[in-house]
């Protein structure tokens, strides 16, 4: 049986604001765009969230929930350090570390977890640390697998401990509410309840036959399991290289709009941070997806196929302005911008018959040089230099914030 | 708020670390009661070594470029 570690910290941006401005300790902030009309929240402190603040929700609204909310202007750079320094002590308990994302990890801590008095110590260890170094919190759940570790760290928040055991399946978390599982999401959630299944003891319970025969046999094979408290106990660790399948940024814009001349310059600047990625990892790509969220909290997104594979960042513009332009409905209020590259392959590097191709990958290697040299957009176009990414807070890839120091 | 400006500053570098102990702003002397964090990033080539300071009253983000080791008040916070 494998013993699986699943961290998480606590309200990760708002936390490390409040540690690193000590006026923001015990107050109610969020993390975001500011307080611009139409910015929304992209983290809330445990303070905010007493208020009933949530994530994504505009700053407008969390201001009417809590009128002496601040708000933060979110610094990604401070953010990925953090994720890295954390990253690399995790790692001193097992190599077998995976990055699920900027604040969250699983461990296998199998055959490592003696060394370091059993997985209570290693555990409260590793908690100790990131509080000394940082003034942090964390949750962390084990289990016998990624299931059933997360969903331990969801059960007491924040600075939780939980460990749940093969045997305390289902008995200990029978009334632990089906959408807690990693997996379920709101439309799955809504399906089970029309089938009275709202419960984990509920789900546990509920006919194999009966799961597929309503959510097909792969997706209903697979919640019947995770009812049984079954799931994956492969934890990817970070040193085994995995080829990206697709290469994205988006932003969440510092207020809602309908001018989409603004909404494009962020396009263009997305796209250029795309293109500069894919030269960077040496990978090109040639379907292009551009996603759209409007202050409703819906979403909208569309791609397109073309021959050649691409890594220019105007091309990659072109084409997700050219998807843009194509939509019908254009009433909604533009909140959130996202543009990815997918269907990726690495280290093609044809030399192009033509000229001007030449011409422009010369241009492209020179423009990296440079911003390699003195940072991120030395070189950018005159078009996008109004449409600032306000404190960095646009999208960050894994890699980023993956590997070594 | 954002300042940007060149400050004179007075550290020990210790075990490794960099503890930033007064500066200097405009003629004016402020101690450094407390570093609340450190964080590392990146301009080109060039890394930044970014301090949450706290004198007592207010806190500073002072920002060390160890390519050209020139220290900057970033911001008061």
């Amino acid at each position: 049986m494998k013993t699986i570690l699943h961290l998480d910290m606590n309200a990760f941006f708002a936390s490390v604001e409040q540690a690193a401005n000590p006026a923001l300790k015990g107050k109610p902030i969020v993390v975001g765009g500011g307080i611009k009309k139409g910015s929304v929240v992209a983290a809330a402190s445990y303070e905010a969230k007493a208020f009933g603040i949530k994530n994504g929700m505009s700053t407008w609204e969390a201001k009417r929930l809590c009128p002496h909310l601040i708000t933060v202007i979110g610094d990604m750079a401070k953010y990925i350090y953090t994720s890295k320094i954390i990253t690399g002590m995790l790692r001193d308990y097992t190599d077998l570390v995976e990055i699920f994302s900027i604040d969250e990890a699983f461990m296998d801590i199998s055959k490592t977890k003696n060394n370091f008095g059993g997985e209570i110590k290693l555990a409260q260890e590793i908690k100790k640390r990131i509080k000394k170094r940082f003034g942090l919190t964390c949750n962390i759940g084990i289990g016998p697998n990624k299931l059933m570790a997360k969903l331990a760290g969801e059960l007491k928040k924040p600075d939780g401990l939980i460990i749940l055991k093969k045997e305390d399946i289902p008995e200990k978390i029978k009334d632990v509410a089906v959408k807690k599982l990693c997996g379920i999401g709101k439309k799955t959630e809504k399906y089970l309840a029309e089938l009275g299944v709202k419960t984990f003891g509920q789900l546990n319970k509920y006919p194999r036959e009966k799961l597929v025969k309503r959510f097909g046999l792969a997706y209903g094979e697979q919640l019947y399991q995770m009812g049984q408290g079954n799931g994956s106990s492969t934890v990817a660790p970070y040193y085994k290289e995995t080829h990206a399948k697709s290469m994205g940024h988006s932003y969440t814009l510092p207020k809602l709009t309908n001018d989409m001349d603004q909404v494009k310059g962020y396009l263009l600047r997305l796209s250029e941070q795309v293109g500069r990625r894919l030269r960077r990892d040496n990978y090109r790509g040639n379907v292009i997806h551009l996603s759209l969220g409007f202050g409703n909290y819906k979403f909208w997104g569309k791609q397109k196929k073309i021959e050649d594979y691409i890594n220019d960042g105007y091309r990659i513009f072109k084409l997700a302005e050219k998807t843009l332009d194509q939509r019908t409905t254009t009433d909604d209020q533009i909140r959130f911008v996202g543009v990815s590259v997918s269907n990726l392959i690495h280290n093609l590097d044809q030399i192009s018959i033509f000229e001007p191709d030449e011409n422009k990958k010369r241009l492209l290697k020179t423009i990296d040089k440079l911003n390699n040299r003195y940072g991120e957009f030395t070189i950018e176009r005159a078009s996008i230099m109004e449409t600032i990414l306000q404190g960095k807070t646009g999208m960050v890839s894994p890699k980023s914030y993956h590997l070594n120091e | 708020m954002d300042i940007n400006a060149k400050i004179k500053i007075a550290t020990i570098f210790q075990d490794g670390k960099i503890i930033p102990k007064w500066f200097v702003w405009e003629s004016r002397k402020y101690e450094i009661k407390k570093v609340n964090y450190v964080w590392n990033d990146h301009q080109g080539r060039e890394e930044i070594i970014r301090f949450s300071v706290s004198d007592g009253a207010n806190s500073y983000e002072l920002a060390y470029n160890s390519f050209m080791m020139t220290w900057r008040l970033q911001k008061i916070l």
